[in-house]
């Protein structure tokens, strides 16, 4: 039997604490090779004319045996960059019918092969974002950290803040955001979930001033933080290296990433994205000082040893880009809660399944 | 609207000849550096039964010609067990219904949509057989009459629809260890050609003579020897252990599927590694690859393919890449789409209203 589950039925039944505990787990055992990743391609095709427009397929693959779950998450997304006062963002337009966007995991049973579902990705990949930064700072941000800054309202950023003070209990978050409105409709809309003093502030370096953790969540190809901010003993999160100055790699003590593994596969024509001109995954200087989130979780790799240390959980372009197994094991769980409520739709199965074999 | 669509409606919507051309054309966009494919990967982990292993198997292409993508997934239940001696690969129908899991998710490139979800076997097959056909188009020699063939299994099948399809072959020898199924196999194939196809007894006996050559069987040792070659035949062959070493020396031109074949073997740590066969070393790595020409820089003319009818050319299919689903799957989703074929599903239940 096949499920759908879309993003309402995984919104009812996943929660970051979920997260938490498949993410720790899952993590865990990659470092151990229990868990198995394939790392992420990007397909770049032209579309049209315009140089900056492409179609992107991306696909992951993952089989994590703990839930006896081996499945691909794909992405089929027509991508623009584009300057935006100056800046360049990437953009993905949605244009299915319905001004729609297609993100799909796919999970099938270890034991038979069979598809057990396909669940909308767009909101676990939220959460799984949220929940891993917050994994990460949990090993290595100073214990007892009270104060966190947030760059970024976009859709990544409710997740950080939830996953953080879930590991943390938080007294304060600071949030900035270039947008005067988009920061305070984020900041009241968290103040009416969350216990804890949550505020706006019209400059980046206010939100990070007396805090023991950032968290960058933006989509910017240009810093949005200059690394000499930064005080010795905090912990910074990053999505993705566009974000970032080089000053706060060059100061970062390590830098935490998600797999050792190639960060992105790419294949495509004579146009270049500007991702993959900025990636860094493999420079060598950096090498040195990366080590694994799962390594050390599982107890391989040593975390921060020293309170004054800066430490960077880095995000795609710098070594540490999303990982199958996060979001097979992170649906994974969402398939079996939806199972337990009696949530999604069920799929004919022989669209999937042949009685010839090949 | 996403359409599902069977292996059995397949069959009656991809002809040998569309596929073809409709590869030909990807092959060219694959040429020029416009078509891309991300290779077959393939990961290994155990299953509650010893003998049994998940194997999560996948590979994409695009062809923006045709204004596609396919991904293609295979989730198998796998063994190798010693049988007479001899380790083979046999496939557990293990899902529900003793069936496999497998199929194509096709998408347009310009929404990002998926247009449909198709069976892999019947277009496996095809795409396989299409790809050895257009390297005998432009390897074999242009007055090639006759083929000779080791192997009478589904992909045997296709090896001479396509090579039939491209030269005008009149006469077929045909031979498998199993003398009822050459001799089923060869009934069948006279009826579908229309021209003499002739089941024989030995291997040696079915290439005698012949303008190609063709293995197409599950061996894991070779079954085409390199003495067997003549002055002017073309070797056609879709599995790196069925011939010998023999055959790439002997071969004035070989031409290789793709030289970026395959991506990384990856295996869980209690995946049975010792087991498996092409864990000890990779099937899909021809020796002096980096010499030979791509199919496709073949098909563009990049190559000029045989120079002369004295040449012996040999194509290795070593293996399969993405951007055949995409193309193949293509004309099987426009056909449906003209006969009103398939299941329609409403393409919302595949899309969401937001992106992350």
């Amino acid at each position: 039997m096949t499920w759908l589950l879309n993003n309402d039925d995984v919104a009812q039944v996943l929660t970051i604490d979920d997260c938490l505990e498949v993410l720790e787990d899952t993590f865990r055992d990659y470092a151990q090779g229990k868990a198995v990743n394939r790392p992420r391609a990007h397909n770049y095709a032209p579309i049209g004319e315009s140089p900056r427009t492409w179609y992107m397929f991306k696909t992951m693959d993952a089989v994590v045996p703990r839930y006896g779950i081996g499945g691909v998450r794909l992405t089929s997304d027509i991508v623009i960059e584009r300057e935006i006062d100056g800046k360049l963002r990437r953009e993905k337009p949605g244009l299915a019918p319905g001004g729609r966007w297609t993100e799909l995991l796919f999970l099938f049973s270890v034991k038979t092969g069979e598809l057990l579902a396909i669940v909308h990705g767009g909101y676990l990949q939220r959460l799984r974002v949220g929940a891993t930064s917050g994994l990460c700072a949990k090993y290595v941000a100073q214990p007892g950290a009270k104060k966190v800054a947030l760059i970024g309202t976009g859709g990544l950023a409710g997740p950080h803040l939830e996953a953080l003070n879930r590991i943390y209990a938080l007294d304060e978050v600071k949030v900035y955001s270039p947008s005067e409105e988009h920061r305070k409709t984020f900041v009241e809309y968290w103040n009416s979930r969350l216990d804890l003093r949550i505020k706006a502030v019209k400059n980046p370096r206010e939100a990070i001033e007396d805090t023991q953790i950032v968290s960058l969540v933006t989509n910017s190809l240009s810093p949005v933080l200059d690394g000499d901010w930064l005080r010795p003993g905090m912990h910074v999160n990053s999505v993705q290296r566009g974000e970032l100055d080089t000053r706060t790699i060059e100061r970062s003590d390590f830098i935490v990433i998600r797999s050792r593994d190639r960060d992105t596969h790419w294949y495509m024509g004579p146009r270049v994205p500007e991702e993959v001109k900025f990636d860094q995954s493999e420079d060598p200087a950096l090498q040195p000082k990366m080590r694994t989130l799962g390594g050390i979780i599982a107890g391989i790799e040593e975390g921060r040893t020293r309170a004054e240390q800066l430490s960077l959980f880095s995000g795609s372009g710098l070594g540490s880009a999303g990982l199958g197994i996060q979001l097979i094991s992170v649906a994974a769980r969402a398939y079996e809660k939806a199972r337990q409520r009696g949530l999604g739709r069920e799929l004919p199965s022989e669209w999937f399944s042949q009685e010839i074999h090949t | 609207m996403t359409l599902a669509i069977t292996n059995e409606e397949a069959q009656n919507l991809l002809s040998m000849k569309d596929c073809l051309s409709v590869l030909e054309l990807a092959y060219k966009e694959l040429a020029e550096g416009i078509a891309v494919n991300r290779p077959r990967s393939d990961i290994h982990t155990n299953t509650p039964k010893p003998e049994q292993t998940f194997r999560f198997k996948s590979m994409e292409g695009v062809v923006p010609g045709l204004g596609v993508t396919a991904l293609r997934v295979n989730s198998d239940i796998v063994s190798w067990p010693i049988i007479e001696g001899k380790q083979r690969q046999i496939k557990v129908m293990a899902a529900p219904g003793n069936t496999q899991c497998a199929f194509i998710m096709l998408f347009k490139n310009d929404t990002g949509e998926l247009l449909a979800i198709i069976h892999d076997s019947y277009v496996q097959r095809m795409r396989v057989g299409a790809a050895n056909g257009l390297a005998a188009k432009y390897l074999a020699r242009k007055d090639a009459k006759s083929i000779g063939l080791i192997g009478s299994g589904w992909q045997a099948g296709a090896q001479l629809l396509a090579i039939c399809a491209v030269r005008p072959i009149r006469s077929v020898k045909v031979y498998s260890p199993n003398a009822e199924h050459r001799f089923t196999f060869a009934r069948e194939m006279a009826e579908t050609l229309g021209i003499e196809v002739k089941p024989v007894s030995s291997g040696a006996e079915a290439l005698e003579g012949t303008d190609i050559m063709a293995a197409a069987t599950s061996s894991m040792v070779p079954v085409l020897f390199g003495e067997w070659l003549k002055p002017g035949v073309h070797v056609s062959g879709i599995k790196r252990f069925e011939v010998d070493d023999a055959v790439f020396k002997r071969s004035d031109l070989t031409v290789v599927h793709v030289k970026e074949g395959k991506g990384p073997n990856y295996a869980s740590t209690n995946a049975p590694k010792d087991d498996i066969p092409y864990m000890k070393g990779d099937p899909f790595d021809v020796q002096g690859m980096d010499r030979m020409p791509e199919l496709a820089e073949v098909i563009s003319g990049k190559h000029p393919g045989r120079e002369n009818n004295e040449q012996i050319t040999f194509f290795m299919n070593n293996i399969g890449i993405g951007i055949q689903f995409a193309a193949s799957a293509f004309i099987v989703y426009q056909r449906a789409l003209e006969c009103g074929i398939g299941r329609g599903i409403p393409s919302d239940i595949f899309l969401q209203t937001w992106h992350s």
